[in-house]
């Protein structure tokens, strides 16, 4: 074989490509680092599959050339251990008894090539530099994925399916203006990041941009926190404090998880919006504030507004304006993005080297359902990226409950199927009247339409079962 | 400082995971961390002991993001008269590459 190499770059990946040789016995597996070795390769030798199992799981090679016929382990296991321990790991193994037969068996297994003893080099030499070359594109691609990433990033949110980009158009357009905002979605989703976003790119970036946490504390304490206190108002004031609307006054409050506040609040924060007026607790002094608000929540609030647990006149106020964030399910394709920008964080936050995700991890990922949204997600990638001892990060890294196959919601298994537009209307129209109690006032508002479309819908579905009956 | 007369500091923190059925919750809770260094909070869900949670501080008059940080679950006690269960948390650590703990193997012999 020509020890002469003709390309710079063929030099560098076959430098770049660590090849292990195992086999049963020492001098023919040296014959062949010798030889491999003079060609230009980083390559090592074993007569211990041991070894050689140790060396895949730490990744310390990415090709292995294993004999067939080891007494002390079959190749075809060697295979199969290799493959658990790195499911990228190419291996290659060398056989006396050659057959199409056998070769289309290992490559079924798993095997990236069997080929025949004594091995013809030239071949050989041939296939491992069509793997560097595999290898080198993919490092390149990665490349590029990272540089395509930060070009997909939105004020720090990240997105390129149409639910996305609709989102950040409406969020464009909307944060010109000093108006205030209503941003609903799932929980997890990402609220905060478009709250953010708005107040960055609104005229008053500059100024104070104040978050408050509705959910997290008590209603007494709330009000305190947000209009402020003064000394003596209630047990533990001990001094007079600005609340979080004077603290931001000309800039931004970002009031998350709106919908869990009292009423008493709600009427509260109605002035806020309607007249620009506090008042700090215990103070009869009304203060005027030029505060931009914008609310979030996970729930449903027109529902809230019927179940009388929200004011509607807050609702409108803070409506007029609402930025829908979609959740996970609906924005499937920005999944593999999402995993690539949380692996690069995490392999910074955590000072590990991690490329990115084995093929079969990034399946289940994909397959999951996402109740927990982005912040699940991004828990799945901290995770595992805190546990991994490898480079890639694979299914045994994920939580247990990702390492199970489960069947997504809306397939066969729960007994959904498609069905037309007009019957899909007929179901939904009939548990909305029977949530209802049959109420037809209260359906057609929790339907969101008006009562009379309601009256005609229902006497024609009427008249059309009674026909439907006549003809059969 | 006086490590004996200071006292537990509490934070109102989220706190998401996996429940001790596999399904995905998050919480808002009380975070207690004592002097010594060690944390305790109440959850309601049922949590499995070893199992990774992510807590995320919740600042009232926050103008920074906050992020989540990794704590292992030491321990689970039972659930009390509120419906509430008590753990003790530890930060988790990321585990070093193969490569590393070779190394530091290989230097230990």
């Amino acid at each position: 074989m020509s020890t002469t190499l003709e390309h710079p770059t063929t030099n560098i990946a076959r430098r770049e490509l660590s090849i292990l040789v195992v086999g049963s016995e020492s001098d023919p597996v040296q014959q062949t680092v010798s030889r491999l070795d003079k060609a230009g390769y980083t390559i090592e030798g074993t007569c211990s599959t041991q070894e050689a199992l140790e060396k895949v799981r730490v990744g310390s090679c990415r090709v292995l050339l294993a004999d067939v016929e080891m007494p002390e382990t079959n190749g075809f296991v060697l295979l199969e251990r290799a493959l658990h321990f790195d499911p990228a790991v190419c291996v290659i193994l060398v056989s006396q008894e050659y057959s199409v037969d056998s070769a289309i068996d290992a490559v079924k297994r798993g095997a990236h090539d069997f080929i025949r003893k004594p091995i013809d080099y030239a071949r050989l030499s041939q296939t491992l530099d069509q793997l560097g070359e595999r290898f080198a594109t993919r490092s390149q691609v990665r490349e590029l994925q990272d540089q395509l990433l930060s070009n997909l990033r939105f004020h720090g949110i990240i997105g390129k399916s149409p639910a996305m980009l609709d989102m950040f158009d409406m969020t464009q357009k909307v944060a010109r203006h000093f108006t205030t905002v209503l941003i609903t979605g799932p929980t997890g989703s990402g609220k905060e990041l478009v709250a953010r976003a708005l107040h960055q790119m609104s005229p008053v970036a500059q100024q104070r941009f104040a978050v408050c946490n509705c959910s997290a504390i008590v209603d007494t304490l709330l009000e305190s926190q947000l209009f402020g206190h003064v000394r003596g108002s209630f047990t533990g004031a001990a001094d007079t404090r600005a609340g979080l609307f004077e603290y931001a006054n000309d800039g931004t409050v970002f009031l998350d998880e709106i919908a869990e506040t009292s009423l008493s609040m709600q009427s509260k924060l109605l002035r806020v919006t309607q007249n620009r007026e506090i008042q700090r607790v215990g103070s009869p002094e009304v203060k005027t504030v030029n505060v931009r608000m914008i609310a979030a929540t996970h729930r449903d609030l027109r529902a809230e507004v019927l179940a009388g647990r929200f004011r509607e006149d807050l609702f409108y106020r803070i409506g007029a304006v609402e930025i829908r964030v979609p959740g996970l399910t609906e924005r499937p394709e920005d999944i593999p993005l999402l995993v690539q920008h949380f692996v690069k964080k995490y392999s910074d936050a955590y000072g590990k080297i991690l490329h990115g995700l084995s093929r079969r991890a990034q399946i289940v990922m994909l397959q999951h359902d996402w109740p927990g949204n982005v912040r699940e997600l991004e828990n799945v990638i901290s995770s595992a990226a805190l546990t991994t001892t490898n480079d890639f990060i694979d299914i045994s890294d994920l939580p247990v409950h990702l390492q199970k196959p489960r069947a997504r919601s809306g397939s066969a298994q729960d007994g959904w199927r498609p069905l037309p537009l007009e019957e899909i209307r007929r179901i939904h129209i009939q548990r909305v009247l029977e949530m209802c109690n049959g109420n037809r006032v209260r359906a057609s508002q929790v339907l969101g339409i008006g009562r009379t479309s309601l009256y005609r819908y229902l006497k024609r579905a009427a008249h059309q079962r009674t026909s439907n009956s006549s003809v059969a | 400082m006086d490590w004996e007369n200071m006292e537990r500091s509490t934070y109102r923190v989220e706190i998401s995971g996996w429940d001790s059925g596999e399904s995905f919750f998050v919480e808002k809770v009380e975070l207690q961390w004592d002097p010594d260094g060690g944390k305790e909070a109440c959850v309601q869900n049922l949590l499995k002991q070893g199992s990774v949670v992510f807590i995320r501080l919740l600042q009232p008059l926050s103008t920074h993001h906050t992020y989540p940080v990794a704590y292992y679950v030491m321990e689970v006690g039972t659930r009390d008269a509120r419906g509430l269960i008590r753990i003790v948390l530890e930060q988790a650590r990321p585990r070093p590459p193969m490569s590393v703990r070779r190394l530091v193997a290989e230097r230990a012999q």
